[in-house]
């Protein structure tokens, strides 16, 4: 049966309850910062238990017009991380994370995802700006930005204390007018 | 004890506030920095909101209606939300018209920073406004505070995109503004 949702070597569907335990594997691994794509939330503590998935994936449930879905393998279904969106501070503004195991980091898969979700949500939202938050020092998700057209909307300054220094959140953002021009 | 500046104080909010903050939500000025809410709330609905509070040690924000010291009189309310225990939290305020650049808003602000800096100890406090609102802007930039991010075109308002402001005060910045306090949390980071 061909997926809803699918790109070239993922598709997306809901988290099911099996894959709680890969999430939470996830948010406590020492790499999480490094290369989380928007680590919106799961970004204040240093472990995280299955009830604090559980509790995250039911708030998206709650809500209207914001999802939480995992990225799948096409071939061997393994649940790679996930991608959630939601309304901003107005409803003409979405913010857009993206998390991806470390074991399948730097194959692409950020792009490919980025990709396909400002797609959705610029065919399926009524969206002007789409943004997205990182760590001061990710380069990777930098880099992933600057690929895809996103421009620095800037930093928070002070946002978290690590290992003795405050670290800043950056923040990127697309505007739908920008999506897709050269 | 309220606190207590030259001409304004910030205490508890109280029933007899309704009116004022109904006034508040129903003008599309006042109401809410980011989005347009319907201008239909009643003094219900207003009463429902502070109800709802229950007592606690574990506060994450702080509610103050601001009035005219001498007169007492209603000058609108401040507040502080999402605060992280010793790090940060976020200031808004609203201030019926008739108060509008006067002073009473820059005086309360500072009222309320001085408790979250001193009394709190946060290292950093954030303010968030639109391009539109130019009266919050030049309010928060007398007080310390520097652009952060700017989202473009993220807030709909009159009929305009306005892009989104998020400004941050850093602690060293504050007391760098008055030098007349002095800092002993100055060794933390």
């Amino acid at each position: 049966m061909k997926k809803k949702h699918q790109s070239k070597s993922v598709f997306f569907e809901l988290i099911s309850e099996n894959n709680h335990q890969s999430i939470v594997d996830i948010i406590n691994s020492y790499e999480y910062k490094d290369f989380t794509i928007f680590p919106f939330y799961f970004n204040r503590r240093d472990f995280y238990e299955i009830k604090d998935v559980i509790e995250t994936l039911s708030e998206f449930k709650r809500g209207a017009k914001k999802g939480i879905w995992g990225i799948y393998d096409k071939k061997t279904q393994q649940l790679y991380g996930y991608v959630d969106y939601y309304y901003g501070w107005d409803a003409h503004e979405m913010e857009l994370n993206i998390v991806i195991h470390p074991d399948n980091a730097n194959k692409g898969l950020g792009k490919e995802v980025l990709r396909y979700m400002i797609r959705y949500l610029f065919d399926n939202y009524f969206v002007n700006t789409i943004s997205g938050w990182f760590d001061e020092g990710n380069s990777a998700a930098q880099k992933l930005c600057d690929s895809l057209k996103f421009k620095s909307s800037g930093m928070m300054r002070n946002y978290k204390l690590v290992n003795g220094e405050y670290s800043g959140l950056y923040c990127y953002s697309i505007l739908r007018r920008n999506w897709g021009k050269d | 004890m309220p606190l207590i500046g030259e001409n304004v104080v910030l205490r508890e909010v109280r029933v007899d506030d309704n009116p004022y903050f109904q006034m508040l939500r129903n003008d599309m000025e006042t109401q809410g920095f980011n989005q347009s809410l319907p201008p239909d709330y009643t003094i219900g609905m207003i009463a429902s909101q502070s109800s709802e509070k229950k007592f606690s040690f574990e506060r994450v924000d702080g509610n103050f209606t601001i009035e005219e010291k001498n007169s007492g009189i209603f000058v609108g309310r401040i507040s502080y939300s999402g605060y992280e225990k010793r790090h940060t939290a976020a200031v808004g305020i609203a201030l019926l018209k008739d108060f509008w650049g006067k002073g009473y808003g820059y005086e309360a602000h500072e009222l309320l920073l001085k408790f979250l800096f001193l009394e709190l100890g946060v290292r950093v406090v954030r303010w968030y406004t639109t391009s539109e609102n130019i009266g919050s802007y030049k309010l928060a930039q007398k007080s310390g505070y520097q652009i952060s991010v700017r989202k473009p075109e993220a807030i709909f308002k009159s009929g305009k995109l306005f892009d989104m402001l998020m400004l941050d005060l850093i602690r060293d910045d504050y007391f760098a503004q008055h030098p007349e306090l002095t800092d002993e949390l100055r060794l933390l980071p």
